[in-house]
């Protein structure tokens, strides 16, 4: 059984139908990708699974447990953590406070300190800002913050919503790298990108996502080759 | 902050932070200022009038405090504190009083005031709890409404005195003062009193005497300084600030937001109780006429002025605003009369011929007085908008907004 698994769920906005029947799963130690044009169901994807939001129909199950309509606070207390779209920061507040909002659900100090340390390993940038306060930080530094502070739940899943939008370039490849990071210290990676051939090329398996429902999925590779992921997300 | 206590680099880096914390400059300027205050008016007005002003004046900004946990840290608008305050008073002046004995209960109670102070407290936190349970899944304007209703029932039931409690419109006279507690009661106190004189003639210490209730708000107020200063730098602070920048990230740390919500509004109603408490036994009189509507938006007015979420600006707020409405206003007309008097515009002061209508300078003055604080008030929001001492954050951002203009942008960008 796979750590984290979706079984046929639905999901509405109102009477608006977001999701149908999506099934879908991340195991331990990989990175999945989940590529899909805009209103494709990405996001409402990763707010079922954090507990955001319910779905109407299906299951959501976690390291065996059914989690389908467990609390948000719950579920990260459970290892899922999600660096949402949009960053979503405590912009008015610094930046260590935001990593500490990071560790808000768990009571270890000495991990959480260690975490910490960990964290501006990853991100020298965002350790040189500590004290700064978050809306104050360039984009990439945002980001990069975001990264961090989802990490410093130690989260058995972390899941990543858009993390290249709207960063130059050369970020672009130092999220990624720091993205492979993560998961070569063995944290599975579930990643929702617009960026299809960067997020391709990093995932080991992946969903693409087509108005609610998987219209295909398989390996990185597999799906970048694919001559129908190359016309619709790749501009081939 | 998590290892500070054993890293010594980062103690020592805190009480660099300490040192060079503006408001701690603020706080000691604040300290001897309150030090100071008695002997100095007493010493140049001869009574110590302006001493029990200045315990009133403690009211406002223990009132401003506890606001200011609700606005200020959870970013929760809160249009009805005085209702709080009124919870406080009424706790005290029923329980500490004659007044139950003409009630149905038929019998008096008459406990002490040092227990009252905590029970008050308690009573206002619950009722924040009370009314927070159901409106806090309201945001922004929503809640402020329902506030702003809560603000006027509660003082609408002690006056109609639905089963004959309150006393309604007569109010509750008669209030029972504080006496000391038997642990520091002893052969310097005389009865009731306590009279310690510090080698000066002029000055006893007595607990029906301003002074006294002057050093007993000083202390309550250091106290919950200190407690508040320590909550905003908590875990529990630090999830208040995350449910006012962005709920639902908040949620998404692990945050429960609706029962951090509820503690901000139980914990600041807590204060409100307290002061109410005290103000019952100050004034010993506990009218419901003394909790209306602006009672809360001046609370709220002094907070917003003195620096939203930072605790000595919002102090300094509450004495500023204070002075501004119950010295300055009041003694304005009076003032303006003399002054008018003195440069010699004697036809300005007569107030006696009918045919004009005049009604003489200083009656003319009275009436303008809401008219020159709102004008203040606005004044002061134009002129400095992040409030007389800003929170550390709020001063960084503008400095930033100034450096660098695409902080803004940059943050905006990913939000589809």
């Amino acid at each position: 059984m796979a750590l984290l698994e979706l079984h046929g769920v639905d999901a509405f906005y109102g009477r608006v139908q977001a999701l149908h029947g999506v099934t879908l799963e991340v195991d331990k130690g990989e990175i999945v990708a989940l590529i899909g044009s805009n209103g494709a169901g990405k996001t409402t994807t990763l707010r079922t699974i954090s507990g955001l939001m319910h779905p109407a129909k299906g299951q959501v199950i976690f390291d065996g447990q059914d989690i389908t309509f467990t609390d948000a606070a719950k579920i990260v207390q459970l290892g899922i953590c999600q660096s949402p779209e949009g960053r979503r920061l405590f912009a008015r507040m610094s930046v260590l406070d935001n990593l500490l909002m990071g560790a808000y659900s768990r009571s270890d100090r000495a991990n959480i300190a260690r975490d910490l340390k960990h964290v501006y390993e990853l991100f020298p940038r965002v350790e040189e800002r500590r004290s700064q306060i978050a809306g104050t930080l360039s984009g990439g530094e945002q980001q990069m913050l975001a990264m961090g502070r989802a990490l410093m739940a130690r989260p058995k899943v972390v899941m990543l919503d858009e993390p290249s939008l709207g960063l130059a370039p050369i970020l672009v490849e130092t999220i990624f790298a720091v993205i492979k990071e993560i998961n070569d210290e063995g944290t599975p990676v579930l990643l929702v990108e617009q960026n299809a051939s960067k997020a391709l090329s990093v995932a080991h398996r992946a969903y693409v996502l087509e108005t609610g429902v998987v219209a295909k999925e398989g390996t990185g590779r597999e799906l970048l080759e694919s001559e129908d992921v190359q016309k619709a997300y790749l501009g081939m | 902050m998590i290892s500070t206590l054993r890293d010594p680099k980062a103690l020592r880096r805190r009480l660099r932070d300490w040192s060079r914390d503006p408001n701690m400059i603020v706080y000691g300027v604040l300290l001897v200022g309150a030090i100071l205050f008695p002997p100095i008016a007493s010493f140049a007005t001869g009574t110590n009038t302006l001493t029990g002003l200045a315990a009133d004046a403690g009211v406002w900004v223990l009132l401003a405090i506890g606001l200011n946990v609700v606005v200020g840290f959870a970013g929760l608008l809160d249009l009805g504190y005085a209702a709080f305050f009124a919870i406080g008073a009424y706790t005290y002046a029923l329980l500490a009083s004659t007044q139950l004995g003409s009630s149905p209960l038929h019998h008096a109670v008459h406990l002490p005031f040092w227990f009252l102070l905590f029970l008050a407290m308690f009573v206002a936190a619950s009722a924040g709890a009370l009314l927070g349970a159901p409106t806090l899944r309201l945001r922004g304007d929503y809640l402020a409404i329902v506030t702003l209703g809560f603000g006027e029932i509660v003082p609408r039931i002690f006056r109609n005195d639905p089963g004959h409690f309150t006393g309604g419109i007569n109010a509750i006279g008669n209030i029972d003062q504080p006496t000391l507690p038997v642990c520091v009661d002893g052969p310097w106190s005389r009865g009731d009193d306590l009279h310690l004189n510090f080698g000066l003639a002029n000055c006893s210490f007595s607990i029906t005497d301003p002074t006294a209730y002057y050093v007993l708000m000083v202390l309550l107020i250091i106290a919950c300084v200190i407690l508040v200063s320590n909550l905003q730098v908590s875990r529990l602070g630090r999830a208040w600030a995350a449910v006012r920048e962005d709920e639902v990230a908040a949620a998404a740390m692990g945050v429960n937001t609706r029962n951090i919500k509820l503690l901000a509004f139980a914990i600041g109603a807590a204060f409100s109780g307290f002061g109410g408490a005290y103000y019952g036994a100050k004034l010993s009189l506990v009218s419901p006429d003394n909790f209306d509507f602006t009672v809360s938006i001046t609370v709220l007015v002094m907070v917003v002025l003195g620096g939203m979420g930072n605790i000595a600006g919002v102090i300094v707020g509450a004495l500023a605003v204070y002075f501004l409405e119950f010295k300055f206003l009041t003694d304005l007309p009076r003032n303006t009369h003399a002054l008018v008097d003195a440069i010699g515009l004697g036809p300005l002061l007569d107030n006696s011929n009918p045919a004009t209508g005049w009604p003489g300078i200083e009656d003319f003055v009275g009436r303008l007085n809401f008219l020159v604080l709102g004008l203040i008030l606005v004044l002061m929001m134009l002129l400095r908008p992040q409030g007389i001492l800003p929170s550390r954050v709020r001063a960084q951002e503008l400095k930033a907004e100034g450096a660098q203009d695409d902080t803004v942008f940059d943050q905006r960008a990913g939000q589809t």
